[in-house]
């Protein structure tokens, strides 16, 4: 699954928005979109259990982490290069793989914009 | 020489305090007993009997109602127990019977925590005595509660006949909901009203509470009537017109954390509230609201939407990383800048840029465009933490965090973005451009609330407060 996600971005950073280090962005962009997801998975659980939320420096320690696992996975390994020349697809279907990789962006983008009313409005009601 | 409890009441003015740190005192011709009862935010705490020198502290145990049902000793164990009818009659605390009543040793508070008068039968409620076995008042009641409750038109009764419910602190009125509105929003503590810190009087001379800066104060009394039903306030009974706090009650139903802030009188001599909300973008301006109440948007009419200031480094840093990145390699427009600062057009099938002669500026652009992109991400989760942190309103977060975004991963023309919103902010923050804020909403102000006067000077002072450049 990962896989594919990594492949989609490459696809997007390669031939939507080209960029000169496709493979580093893909890695930014997806430790980034882990990212807003987890924290706004745990800023929420946070909230609603203990009545805290995460700050800004833990945040991003949450994506530093993943970036650097992402980094050590994908780009220091040498698979992310090998990815891209395997051409993974789920259930070996193309429209698939776009809309599924489309969905967790979606979900990130989300997570960006919700996820901070939503921890305040539980933060709030406590 | 005993001092009636009634009589002490009067001299020393006891109506004003009720179990605030309240001090009693009974006397004899060879002791003198004082009570301290000390409580808290939550209620009656303890009770401090002083004999002589001798002070002993007991724990205090209430009911419900605010009623002393026992009092304990630091070990424990009961010193008295206390107990009382649904109006107020001492019964018996062990088999609850009105037979061999053991009478108080220790206090003189019990029933809601008011004073019994129990050589005659009554309690004292500050403004009237009641008969707890008529359930009854002696005195009428000078304030009809509720025009529309047939309880409330019986002046003698208490509490709308409804004791299990209701208390009377002032011996006037029930607390009620709106009495709760007054305690949390007010500092009511059961007959004083304290405004931003501040006592506001009691005056029963105009049967109101008098702020000792802006004098009486309509609606905040126990005139009128909070119907809890429809959560709307009637000052002058249900047929008046909306009030504050009806004003009130419609602006919580929009926003969530909302204070109310009461800011003088209008043109009209009615009182002025704001009712903010979460976000300087949502709240309410209320005036005229004892006479003809209006109701505008702050959205539209508060004099200090000021944004949130001029940019902070990282808006610089993006700008900057941004512009370097597309300035020292731009695959957009195909050039690239040296070491010398001169900017070079590629040439593909040439050998202007071949072999390695645009490295330096691809690898600056690099370092830019990662810097960019890491003030990006530091960007996103501080405008995270400032929106949980409730700093900035859902608006401004979305227009931040979409900013961001665009500029950050949207190369050249997110560059733009950037850049076009960062001086937006900065010719914001300039004096010409808060010169001219101010004159436009100075005039939009006058033409609300009319030129600077006496009648509404405290609009006015509340306007400066509050334009902030």
């Amino acid at each position: 699954m990962m896989n594919v996600f990594y492949y989609y971005y490459y696809l997007f950073y390669t031939k939507v928005l080209p960029d000169n280090q496709p493979h580093s962005t893909v890695i930014f962009t997806l430790s980034f979109t882990f990212s807003l997801i987890i924290n706004g998975i745990v800023n929420v659980v946070f909230a609603y259990l203990f009545g805290v939320s995460l700050r800004k420096w833990e945040m991003i320690g949450i994506f530093a982490v993943i970036t650097l696992l992402m980094y050590l996975a994908y780009y220091r390994s040498g698979k992310g290069k090998k990815i891209v020349t395997e051409k993974p697809k789920l259930f070996n279907s193309n429209k698939i793989s776009i809309i599924l990789t489309a969905l967790l962006f979606l979900l990130g983008i989300l997570a960006l914009f919700l996820q901070a009313d939503i921890t305040k409005s539980i933060l709030d009601a406590r | 020489m005993i001092y009636l409890s009634f009589i002490f009441s009067v001299l020393e003015n006891k109506t004003a305090l009720i179990l605030q740190d309240v001090t009693s005192q009974d006397s004899t011709s060879t002791v003198v007993k004082q009570i301290h009862y000390i409580s808290s935010p939550y209620g009656l705490e303890a009770v401090l009997i002083k004999q002589g020198q001798n002070v002993t502290t007991y724990f205090a145990e209430t009911d419900y109602l605010g009623s002393i049902i026992g009092l304990m000793n630091a070990g424990g164990t009961y010193a008295e127990q206390f107990s009382y009818d649904a109006w107020g009659r001492r019964r018996h605390p062990t088999n609850w019977t009105y037979a061999n009543v053991p009478a108080p040793n220790l206090i003189e508070r019990g029933y809601t925590g008011h004073e019994h008068l129990d050589r005659f039968g009554l309690i004292n409620m500050n403004g009237r005595m009641y008969d707890p076995v008529a359930g009854r008042f002696l005195s009428v009641d000078p304030i009809v509660q509720a025009v529309d409750n047939s309880q409330s038109m019986n002046g003698y009764s208490y509490c709308v006949n409804n004791p299990f419910k209701y208390t009377d602190a002032s011996g006037y009125s029930m607390n009620s909901m709106y009495y709760q509105f007054l305690k949390d929003h007010y500092g009511y503590d059961g007959n004083n009203v304290y405004y931003r810190g501040q006592f506001i009087q009691w005056s029963s001379e105009v049967g109101n509470f008098v702020d000792p800066i802006f004098g009486n104060i309509n609606g905040l009394g126990p005139l009128g009537y909070y119907d809890p039903e429809s959560k709307k306030y009637y000052p002058n009974g249900k047929e008046s017109k909306p009030s504050a706090m009806q004003v009130f009650e419609l602006a919580k139903s929009i926003g969530t954390s909302l204070s109310f802030e009461q800011v003088g009188y209008d043109n009209n001599g009615g009182l002025a509230y704001f009712v903010y909300g979460p976000s300087y973008s949502m709240g309410y301006l209320a005036f005229n609201v004892t006479t003809n109440p209006i109701l505008i948007n702050f959205s539209y009419f508060i004099i200090t939407p000021s944004g949130q200031g001029g940019p902070e480094w990282e808006a610089y840093v993006g700008a900057a990383a941004s512009v370097g990145s597309e300035l020292y390699y731009s695959k957009t427009y195909g050039t690239w800048m040296g070491k010398n600062f001169k900017i070079y057009q590629q040439t593909w099938g040439g050998n202007g840029i071949a072999g390695g002669k645009n490295k330096f500026g691809k690898t600056t652009s690099n370092g830019f465009k990662w810097a960019g992109r890491l003030v990006g991400a530091y960007s996103g989760y501080r405008t995270i933490e400032q929106r949980v942190n409730g700093e900035i309103g859902t608006g401004w977060m979305l227009a931040e965090l979409s900013t961001t975004g665009v500029s950050t991963f949207g190369g050249l023309y997110g560059a733009a973005w950037g850049i076009g919103w960062e001086a937006g902010r900065f010719i914001t923050s300039m004096e010409w451009y808060q010169e001219a804020k101010f004159n436009f909403w100075y005039n939009r102000w006058e033409s609300q609330v009319g030129p600077p006067s006496q009648s509404n000077e405290a609009l006015w002072y509340y306007f400066y407060q509050n334009y902030k450049p």
